[in-house]
C-alpha cells in the first residue's frame, strides 16, 4: 500500500489546523502573549540595560515568558486527539507529516506571537541602548525571542506527544517549566549532573543568546556600581557574575540560537517517535 | 432508501488447464470434477493427466445458497488459495466453502514451481460468466503496464487499482511484477508484494480487487466491482500477560463479501478482543485470511482494508462534514492516481450513500448523534475498505435512528462489503417491510468457564441462532449465556459444547 506523500500529507494536516485553530479561536493565543509580555515589559523595562542584575533578571523574565507563552500554545494539541490519530494512522497518516504540519502550524503562530512581544519590550525595554553582533539589536532580539517561543511550543507538542490525556499533560506542564527555570542557571549556581542538564534546556541558550547579544558580562553590577562612586582606585572593578555564555561574540549568539534550534528538532523528532510507539499496533 | 438487492448472479468456474484456452463454466448444482478419460465422464473436465478421474466435487448447499468443494482424496490433492485440503474421512476432505475469488489448484506441492500440467480454477460469483475474464496475449512485449490510466497495456476498469499500478516485465529468468508505488498494493499467490516479485507460470496476481493469472504467454484477468471477498477468521488462542491469561480461544468462521453479521457477547466474552483481533491491532495466534492473503503477514500493506468506526467518535469537531471527507480523500487517495474530481466524485456519491449530503457544510459539532455516527462510516468508507467493524454504532440513538443506522450499515453490506457490527439492541435491526432481522450472520461468544476464555458458541444465521439458544430474540442469546451473577442463565459452557458438537462453523 503507498498512501500519499509527506509534501501532500503535511500540507493537508497544516489546512486543517489553521482551519480547525480559527474555528477554535486562536487569536486568543496572540491576546494572551500581548497580556504576559505586556506585564513582563511593564515591570522590568524601567531597569533594562542599568545594572547587571536588573537586566540579567528582565531578560530571564522575557525567556521565561517565551517558554511560558511557547508550551501553552501546544501543550493539549496533540493529546487531546490520541484517538483520532490512532484512527488515521491506520486509514495511512504519517506521523511525521502529522508533526511536521503542528510544527509548521507552531512557526506560524510562534511567529505572530513573537511580533507582539517584541513590539511591545521594543517599546518598554530599550533595546536601543544593547549593543549587537551581526545585525541590529532589535533583529537579534526578535530572532532570540522567536526561536525561544517556537522551541517550547515544540516542546509543549512533546509533552503533549507523550501524555495520554489533556489532563496529564496540564499536570505536567508546571514541572517542564520549573526544570526550565532552576536549570536555566540564572537562579542558581548549577554543577554536576544539572549543569549537565542545562544544556538541553532552552532557558540556558536562551538566555545566553540575550546576555551575548546585550554584551551582559559588561554591563556592571549595582555594587560596581556603587564601589565605584567610591574615591579608591585600588578596587578591581571587574564583573564578579560574569560568565562564558555571556560573551559578546558571533560565535556565542549563534551557538546559542543553533542550540536552540537542535532543542527544537530534536524535540519534534521525539514527537514522531513517541506517538510511533504509541500506535505501533495500528 | 430501502435497498433491493439485484437477483444472484450464477456461480462460475474459470477452468485454466493447460492442454486447453482458458474456458469458464457455469456451475449448476452439484457437479463433479476429473481428468478425461475413456469411462464414465465427471461433468467439468480438464485434459491434465495429473488430475484424478474423479478428482473432486462441487456441492450446491440449498439452504444457504452457498457451494462446498470436496477432494475425493486424489492423488495430488487440490490447494484451495495456496492451502491444500486434507482428507478427513476415506471419502475425502471437509468440505470447503467457496466464496468469490477463491482459487483452486491441482498441483505440485511447490506452487512457486508449476507442474506443466498444473490446474487452475477459480470460482466466481459475482461476474457475468459470458464477459467476466479477459485473456491478454503478452506476446513479445517486454514491459507490460497495468492500471486504470488510459495509456496502460492492460487496463482495469477496478477503481481500487492505480492509474499505473503495476508493470510486468520480462527478463532473463522470466516475469518479475513491479509495485508501481500504487495505493493498494501488489500481491502473489496471497504475499503481498513489496517493490518487485518474480512471476511463475500459473502464479495468481492480484492487484487490488483485480485477479490476474499468468499462463504461458498469455495473462488472464478479470474485472470486477469493489469487492470484499472472502473474511476467514482462525484464532487458535489469543492470550496476554504472556501467555498467562487467555482471552480469546478457538475462534474460527468464515464471512462472505456482502454479509452484515452481528457480534453478539456478554461482558467479558472477548467481543473487543476478536474485533482488535481482526483488525490485526492486537494479533491472535492464528490466522486472519482476507481475500486469500493473511492479514497478520502482510499487515503494513492490508491495515487500511479494514476499518473500524469506533463507539465513541474519533473525528475533529470543529471541521465541516465536507472537509472531513475531503481531508482523509486527500489521506488515502493520493495525487498521482486519483484525480481531484474523481475524489470529489467519490465524496459526493459517498455522502449520497450514507444520507448525508444535506450536512456537508455543517461542523460536526453541530451534528446529532446519529448523524455524527453516519459521517464516521462515510469518513471509513472513503478509503476502499474491504471490511468494516463498528463497535456499537447504534449506541446513545434512539429506536429509529437505530433502525436507519443499520439500515445503512446494511446497505453497505449489500456493495460487496462485509460489515460485522457489535450491538446489544440487535432486535431493532429488521426490514420493515418483512420483519426479518438485517443481519445475515451472527457471531455469538460466550466466557467458558473451564478457562476463563471466550469462545465461540454460535455462528450462522440470525434464525439458526434463535433456534440455537431456544429465543424469540437475539438480544435473549445474552440472557441464556451470561453468569447469573449478571442476571442470566449461566448457560455458556452447554452452548459452547453444543455448538462444538453441531460441528462448529462450517
Amino acid at each position: 500500500m503507498n498512501n500519499t506523500s509527506f509534501v501532500t500529507q503535511t500540507h493537508v494536516y497544516f489546512k486543517k489546523l489553521f482551519r480547525i485553530s480559527l474555528r477554535e479561536k486562536a487569536w486568543k493565543y496572540l491576546v494572551f502573549a500581548a497580556i504576559i509580555s505586556l506585564i513582563v515589559a511593564l515591570i522590568v523595562g524601567k531597569d533594562m540595560f542599568k545594572t547587571f542584575e536588573s537586566t540579567n533578571s528582565g531578560f530571564f523574565t522575557l525567556a521565561s515568558a517565551c517558554i511560558w507563552i511557547g508550551i501553552f500554545n501546544s501543550i493539549q494539541s496533540v493529546c487531546k486527539e490520541h484517538e483520532i490519530i490512532r484512527a488515521e494512522y491506520r486509514q495511512g497518516m504519517k506521523m511525521s507529516a502529522y508533526v511536521c504540519a503542528h510544527v509548521l502550524w507552531q512557526m506560524v503562530l510562534c511567529l505572530a506571537q513573537a511580533i507582539i512581544i517584541f513590539v511591545i519590550c521594543c517599546i518598554f525595554m530599550h533595546f536601543d541602548k544593547s549593543p549587537h553582533l551581526l545585525l541590529s539589536p532589535y533583529v537579534e532580539n526578535f530572532v532570540t525571542i522567536y526561536l525561544l517561543t517556537l522551541g517550547a511550543a515544540v516542546l509543549g507538542l512533546m509533552v503533549s506527544s507523550i501524555s495520554g490525556t489533556p489532563t496529564t499533560a496540564m499536570t505536567v506542564m508546571p514541572f517542564v517549566l520549573i526544570v526550565q527555570l532552576v536549570l536555566s542557571g540564572v537562579l542558581f549556581q548549577l554543577s554536576g549532573i544539572a549543569e549537565s542538564f542545562s544544556y538541553i534546556t532552552l532557558s540556558k541558550w536562551g538566555m545566553s543568546a540575550f546576555g551575548a547579544e546585550a554584551d551582559l558580562n559588561h554591563i556592571t553590577t549595582s555594587a560596581q556600581q556603587k564601589l565605584a562612586e567610591l574615591p579608591n582606585a585600588g578596587l578591581d572593578l571587574s564583573n564578579p557574575l560574569e560568565t562564558v555564555f555571556y560573551q559578546h561574540k558571533i560565535s556565542r549568539l549563534l551557538m546559542a540560537w543553533g542550540a536552540c534550534y537542535a532543542i527544537t528538532v530534536f524535540n519534534a523528532v521525539v514527537c514522531v517517535v513517541a506517538l510511533k510507539i504509541k500506535n505501533k499496533d495500528s | 432508501m430501502r435497498y433491493t438487492p439485484a437477483p444472484a448472479l450464477p456461480a462460475t468456474l474459470l477452468v485454466i488447464d493447460c492442454r486447453c484456452r482458458p474456458r469458464v463454466v457455469p456451475l449448476q448444482g452439484d457437479m463433479t470434477f476429473g481428468r478425461l478419460y475413456d469411462g464414465p465422464q465427471c461433468q467439468i473436465t480438464v485434459k491434465s493427466a495429473i488430475v484424478g478421474r474423479r478428482h473432486g466435487e462441487f456441492l450446491y448447499d440449498d439452504s444457504e445458497g452457498a457451494y462446498y468443494y470436496i477432494d475425493n482424496n486424489s492423488l495430488n490433492g487440490t490447494y484451495i488459495n495456496g492451502v491444500k485440503l486434507q482428507p478427513y474421512n476415506r471419502r475425502g476432505t471437509r468440505a470447503f466453502r467457496l466464496s468469490d475469488g477463491d482459487i483452486l489448484r491441482v498441483d505440485r506441492k511447490t506452487l512457486d514451481h508449476p507442474h506443466p500440467e498444473g490446474v487452475i480454477m477459480i470460482f466466481c460469483t459475482a461476474l457475468r460468466y459470458d464477459e467476466s475474464w479477459r485473456l491478454f496475449d503478452m506476446g513479445r512485449l517486454i514491459n507490460i503496464t497495468i492500471g486504470r490510466g488510459q495509456n496502460t497495456v492492460v487496463r482495469l476498469t477496478d477503481l481500487a487499482a492505480s492509474r499505473e499500478h503495476a508493470v510486468l516485465r520480462r527478463t532473463a529468468t522470466g516475469w518479475v511484477v513491479f509495485d508501481n508505488n500504487s495505493q493498494n498494493g501488489v500481491a502473489v499467490n496471497g504475499k503481498g508484494v513489496d517493490g518487485s516479485a518474480p512471476v511463475h507460470d500459473h502464479d495468481v496476481i492480484k492487484i487490488a480487487n483485480t485477479t490476474l493469472i499468468v499462463f504461458g504467454n498469455i495473462l488472464i484477468y478479470n474485472n470486477p466491482t469493489e469487492s470484499a471477498g472472502n473474511l476467514a477468521v482462525h484464532i487458535d488462542k489469543k492470550t496476554v500477560d504472556f501467555g498467562r491469561k487467555t482471552l480469546l480461544s478457538d475462534i474460527h468462521f468464515n464471512v462472505d463479501s456482502g454479509d452484515f453479521v452481528l457480534i453478539l457477547g456478554g461482558s467479558g466474552a472477548g467481543k473487543t478482543t476478536l474485533v482488535k483481533a481482526i483488525l490485526g491491532d492486537g494479533k491472535a495466534e492464528g490466522r486472519i485470511i482476507l481475500n486469500g492473503q493473511n492479514l497478520y503477514e502482510n499487515f503494513k500493506s492490508m491495515k487500511a482494508q479494514i476499518g473500524l468506526v469506533p463507539q465513541f467518535l474519533t473525528l475533529r469537531l470543529n471541521d465541516t462534514v465536507r472537509n472531513t471527507l475531503a481531508d482523509v480523500a486527500d489521506i488515502k487517495l493520493d495525487r498521482k492516481n486519483y484525480s481531484k474530481e474523481e475524489k470529489t466524485a467519490r465524496i459526493n456519491d459517498i455522502m449520497e450513500k450514507v444520507g448525508i449530503t444535506n450536512l456537508q457544510n455543517h461542523l460536526i459539532s453541530q451534528l446529532s448523534g446519529g448523524q455524527k455516527k453516519k459521517v464516521a462510516v462515510a469518513y471509513q468508507l472513503v478509503g476502499f475498505q474491504k471490511v468494516f467493524i463498528c463497535d456499537e454504532p447504534d449506541s446513545g440513538l434512539d429506536a429509529a435512528s437505530r433502525t436507519q443506522q443499520m439500515e445503512i450499515l446494511r446497505e453497505i453490506a449489500f456493495n460487496d462489503k462485509i460489515v460485522m457490527v457489535i450491538s446489544h439492541e440487535p432486535d431493532d435491526a429488521v426490514d420493515a417491510a418483512t420483519g426479518q432481522s438485517l443481519f445475515d450472520k451472527v457471531v455469538v461468544l460466550a466466557k467458558s468457564s473451564a478457562d476463563n476464555a471466550g469462545h465461540l458458541a454460535f455462528y450462522g444465521t440470525p434464525e439458526e441462532a434463535k433456534k440455537h439458544f431456544g429465543v424469540d430474540r437475539l438480544q435473549d442469546i445474552m440472557l441464556e449465556i451470561n453468569p447469573a451473577y449478571e442476571g442470566g442463565k449461566g448457560r455458556a459452557d452447554y452452548y459452547i459444547q453444543k455448538f462444538r458438537d453441531a460441528g462448529g462453523a462450517k
